[in-house]
């Protein structure tokens, strides 16, 4: 059995969940995002991929973002936060995560 | 030269490569999308040095192209003309077998709109060079532009023509674009449902 494919079929959808729930924290950049993933590699988020997947949730209005400078002599960082739209969807997905979830482990744990 | 500086000059030529594997992106996005990866970089970098950081991050062309992918697809959909559509299956159609399916598919749907449409025009300027002819004799059947003798055959369609043809110009073109924005949208799909995610 091919378990990577698998695993690939079981992360689509849920890497937008994951953002969303990461956010809902709070305001965020990609590495703190990232550090937040690498200590989830389940998730399957990697480096290449967040930053198209932030720019298409940005697009869709579901994210916003600002350029802020380091206080140090680093880099400038582009922060993402959640939009009210953002918000809404989070708020709709996660009843039918925690309801999949649920379900499942009751099959599963059997 | 100091490490800072050998830090510096890998990221300076990865985002080279980068900024140039985004070749016709806006500039507002190409820049904004370098900014993001530099600044990614130059973090990373700090803490585990430019090579790893660069190599977590894979190629400039491969990074590049997770944004183009979205770009294309987005840009198309929101966009909606069928040249667009067209257009971005073409520049996808060398990479994605269902992007170069969608391109024969739609150009042939194009190809007989433009028959159809030629035909439909030639119908007005010069009726006896189009036509819908049926030969009894040979049981062939021809429509569209035709040079030649049609004396055994039998015109069908007559002034007709150039409605008809008119119709099926526009109708055959409708759908080649409903077929280039729905191969569009599952490309979209496919797309964002096979993000390569971290090893396990």
């Amino acid at each position: 059995m091919d378990l990577d494919a698998w695993k690939t079929q079981l992360r689509k959808g849920a890497a937008e969940l994951a953002v969303l729930s990461l956010l809902a924290e709070g305001e965020k950049y990609g590495i703190e995002m990232l550090d937040a993933f690498r200590a989830r590699p389940e998730i399957g988020i990697a480096d290449s991929t967040i930053y198209p997947l932030l720019n298409r949730m940005e697009k869709e209005g579901r994210l916003k973002s600002r350029w802020a400078p380091d206080l140090g002599a680093g880099p400038p960082r582009k922060y993402y936060q959640l939009t009210k739209d953002g918000v809404r969807a989070l708020g709709a997905m996660r009843p039918i995560w925690r309801a999949f979830q649920a379900q499942l482990n009751e099959l599963v744990g059997k | 030269m100091t490490n800072t500086d050998a830090i510096g000059g890998d990221i300076d030529a990865y985002l080279v490569r980068f900024t140039r594997a985004l070749g016709g992106v806006p500039r507002e996005d190409r820049e904004d999308f370098a900014a993001e990866i530099q600044s990614h970089l130059t973090l990373r970098a700090a803490v585990i040095g430019a090579k790893p950081a660069i190599a977590e991050l894979g190629s400039p062309e491969h990074c590049a192209a997770g944004f183009l992918d979205e770009l294309r697809l987005q840009s198309a959909i929101v966009d909606g003309a069928p040249a667009t559509s067209f257009a971005v299956l073409t520049s996808i159609a060398g990479r994605k077998a269902l992007g170069a399916v969608g391109v024969l598919i739609a150009a042939c749907f194009y190809l007989f709109a433009l028959g159809f449409f030629v035909t439909a025009c030639v119908e007005v300027v010069a009726p006896d060079l189009a036509g819908a002819w049926y030969n009894p004799a040979s049981g062939d059947f021809e429509v569209g532009v035709m040079f030649g003798d049609h004396s055994a055959s039998r015109e069908l369609a007559g002034w007709t023509l150039a409605p008809l043809s008119l119709a099926a110009a526009v109708i055959l073109y409708l759908l080649g674009a409903i077929i280039s924005r729905t191969i569009i949208r599952l490309l979209l799909r496919h797309t964002r449902e096979n993000r390569r995610p971290l090893s396990p």
